[in-house]
Parts: C-alpha cells; structure tokens; sequence
C-alpha cells in the first residue's frame, strides 16, 4: 500500500507596504486576462521556512521579496507579481514558469530564530531590510509594528491568490497558485517607511505609502492550478 | 550586549585525531567533545538599525570540549575551530560558510520541539570545502540546559598580518553567558561527519541538544 505524501509546509514573516500608484499604471503593467481593481501596489519582503527533512538544510530556508498587484483574475480576486526576487536562482525559475517575473537579488530581512521567538517575538523593534540588484540597493523597507489587526480588514486580504499568466506565442495561461491549507498566525499594522530605487522606482512611478504590516503566516503548500479557459 | 540564538549542540566521545586537533594543553579535557551550531542574532544593533539586519545576524559552529574553570564546568572552543559567517570583531575568529535548520512558528502543525522532530546543520569552507555536517532527532523535552556549556572559554589567537610565520597569542579567556533565558530545550541522538575542511575526517555519535537563548554576553576575563 503506497504512503500518503508527507505534508510540505512553509512559515512566513512578511514586513508589507502598500502604496498607491498614478491612476491607470496598474492596468498597463498587469498581463491579459488579468484587470486591475485598485491604482495600488503591494511590496512584500518575506523571510521564509520551508518544513520538509526530504530537502537539504540549504534549501529550506530563503529570503524572497515581492511587488504585487491587485487585480482580478478568472478566478475571482488575487495579485499578480509584477516583480518577485528570490536569493536562489532555483526559485527565480520557478518563479518565470509561475508566470510571474522572476529576479535574482541579494535580499536581507530581519528575522530572529526560531527558538529566540519565544523569549522576544513579535517583535517591540522596528523589522527592516533590502533587496539589491547589482550591487545596488532597488529596496529599502522598515516597519514598526503596532495592535494586532484582522486580515480581511486590510487591502492585503487576498495576498495568498497569487495569478501567473504565461504566454506561449499568441496563448496565455493564467494559473493561480493552490495551498492546502494557509494559517495566518498573526497580522499586525504597522507603520512603513519605503524607499524606491532603480528598476523597482521605474516600474512603480510615483508612489504614496498608505499602510504596512508585519504578517506571520503558514501554508500547506499545494500547487498551481490552470484557471484560464 | 544581548545576544539572541537557537543552538544545536552534540556531545560526543572525540577520536583520537580529532581531540589532539582541539584541545589545548593549557586547558585540560575533562569532558566530552561539543559540536555547536547556532543561528545567531545581535539584539541590540538589530533593535538599533532595523534596515541592516545582516549586520546584526550570523550563523556559527564551534568543535570544543567540556573543561573547568574555577572549579566549575565548561567549554572550551579555540581558534580556529570557532567559525562565524561573518567576521565581526579583531578577535580572528575563523570564518565558514553555515547554515541550520530554521523553523518558524506559522508553520502548519509546527509547534515547536517535538519527539522525532529532525533538526540538521552544515559548515563549509568559504571555497566549498565540507566541514561537518550535523544530524540530530528530538527525543523528550528537558528543563536545563547541560552543565557548563554556557560557561565559554576560548584561546584567543590569530595570524598575524604583519608576520605571516606568526600567530598573535591572547591566551585564555572566560566567557560565560550571562542571565541565559532559555526556551524550547530538547534532548535527543545524533551523528556528525566531519569531512576534510576540518582537519580531519570521521562520524561520531551522541546526545543531542537543541534550545534558544536570549543572554547578555561581556568581552569576559583572561584567565
């Protein structure tokens, strides 16, 4: 009788800024079938585990950063990644076949171990870091961690429906990524200073910081799902 | 200075040629050897320049051995068989590549130390060459961490830039941990291979431990 395939799961510690953009950007950047719901962005730096002994120690632990994009999708409300760096090049294929647009950076993120936790965490302290691409830094995030606050009371409630749209000659499919399970262990406002830089700056035009979090998060991770027709 | 890390630490009986590499006369073996992985964080620069977090985190192993000082258990780590990820102070620490399992507390099911819970850890030289890979299995929950091993003393010694035929000796210092607060401490078995970039080559096997610490550390006191 064949085992049931053990659980892969992730933890994730999220510092996220959303900001406001020039009317009509999100509709240019965003790929067909993909709408836009909002002039806004969503930037993401995420440190984040991977719980799983069938992978080396190397792989279960990377740093990844995000600018996503609010839109709708065959499937209802998500984000797109209109930019998604990773510290592995593995992960920036995966990235590029998600249908996302992958890049390789050196990422820095504040994080405290585990076990260190749970003398200190959440943290009384600002929790910042940087993505660089080059040398050079596109970047820069801070949070200051407030109350506790509810998911589905923050413009960040679909973050976990992820669309990639992958376009093969004149087709474009639109996946959308499929936990098991997602357990949002802790959202907390917080107050965000960002600064842009580089290709992130260029992507985004002017842009107004309105809200940030610091957001703790676990998924039974799943997969991707074909969801264009 | 407020040092935060998880360790995972094994004990063992050293073979011959590893023990003659790691113990330094002055400071007699009265204990097991110690293998010591910690992910490490400086709590205050991190609390102080939230936006550079890698100069506030670092990863290290040490290979040392139970000792006493002043009557009292300890360990002995010793330069060069102390590797930080990162260079941070004068004091010549030797570097590696390091890394360990790290957990994190959203994780689906994850709720911390656990029976059979698998915990690993690798060193590498910076040019790629293995030093020691670390495998361990939580068995039980314990209340206190193992006697003497927050009790440090290093030799304090490095090359000389100037000399390049010379070491520059500081002697023996003590280091003890100081009001150690120690949360999720586990027992098990485990088993480490050392590989070339150590010095000598091998697996052992012993009585693992896994732990995280929040403690205030001091430049210590020469012995």
């Amino acid at each position: 009788m064949s085992q049931p395939a053990p659980k892969r799961t992730c933890g994730q510690t999220s510092l996220a800024a959303v900001c406001d953009l020039e009317p009509g950007r999100v509709q240019k950047l965003l790929p067909a079938p993909l709408t836009a719901i909002a002039d806004q962005a969503f930037i993401y730096l995420v440190w984040c585990t991977l719980n799983s002994d069938a992978q080396t120690v190397r792989e279960r632990s990377f740093l990844e950063a995000n600018i996503a994009l609010p839109c709708q999708g065959p499937a209802g409300e998500g984000t797109w990644f209109a930019r998604a760096y990773f510290n592995s090049k593995q992960i920036v294929r995966h990235a590029h076949l998600s249908g996302w647009t992958g890049e390789h950076a050196e990422i820095k993120i504040g994080r405290v171990p585990a076990g260190v936790g749970r003398v200190m965490w959440p943290s009384q302290t600002p929790v910042g870091g940087w993505v660089a691409r080059d040398g050079r830094r596109e970047i820069e995030l801070v949070v200051r961690p407030g109350k506790p606050v509810e998911l589905d009371a923050t413009p960040l409630h679909k973050f976990l429906r992820v669309y990639g749209v992958r376009r093969f000659a004149d087709r474009a499919d639109v996946t959308l990524e499929r936990h098991l399970e997602d357990v949002i262990l802790r959202v907390r406002e917080a107050t965000a200073d960002l600064t842009l830089a580089g290709d992130a700056a260029t992507l985004l035009g002017p842009v107004g910081v309105t809200a940030g979090y610091l957001l703790e998060f676990g998924i039974n991770l799943g997969g991707s799902e074909l969801v264009s027709r | 200075m407020k040092i935060g890390q998880d360790l995972l630490v094994l004990f063992f009986e050293p073979p011959k040629g590893l023990e003659e590499l790691i113990v330094d006369p002055a400071c007699p073996r009265t204990g097991p050897a110690v293998l010591l992985f910690a992910d490490s964080i400086d709590l205050d620069l991190w609390a102080k320049e939230p936006l550079e977090p890698q100069k506030a985190l670092w990863t290290e192993v040490a290979v040392g051995y139970g000792c006493e000082v002043r009557g009292e258990p300890a360990t002995a780590f010793h330069y060069p068989h102390l590797m930080l990820s990162s260079a941070k102070s004068d004091r010549g620490v030797a570097v590696a590549d390091v890394e360990m399992t790290r957990f994190h507390a959203a994780c689906p099911g994850y709720n911390g130390g656990a029976p059979g819970r698998r915990c690993a850890a690798t060193a590498r030289t910076f040019g790629g060459r293995p030093i020691v890979d670390l495998d361990i299995t939580l068995e039980q929950p314990e209340t206190q961490a193992p006697d003497g091993l927050l009790r440090w003393v290093n030799r304090i010694r490095y090359p000389d830039v100037t000399a390049p035929d010379r070491d520059i000796d500081r002697g023996l210092w003590f280091v003890p941990a100081i009001d150690p607060q120690i949360a999720d401490l586990w027992t098990g078995v485990g088993s480490a291979s050392f590989s070339e970039g150590m010095g000598w080559s091998g697996v052992v096997q012993g009585e693992a431990w896994a732990f995280g610490m929040v403690y205030s550390l001091e430049a210590g006191e020469a012995l």
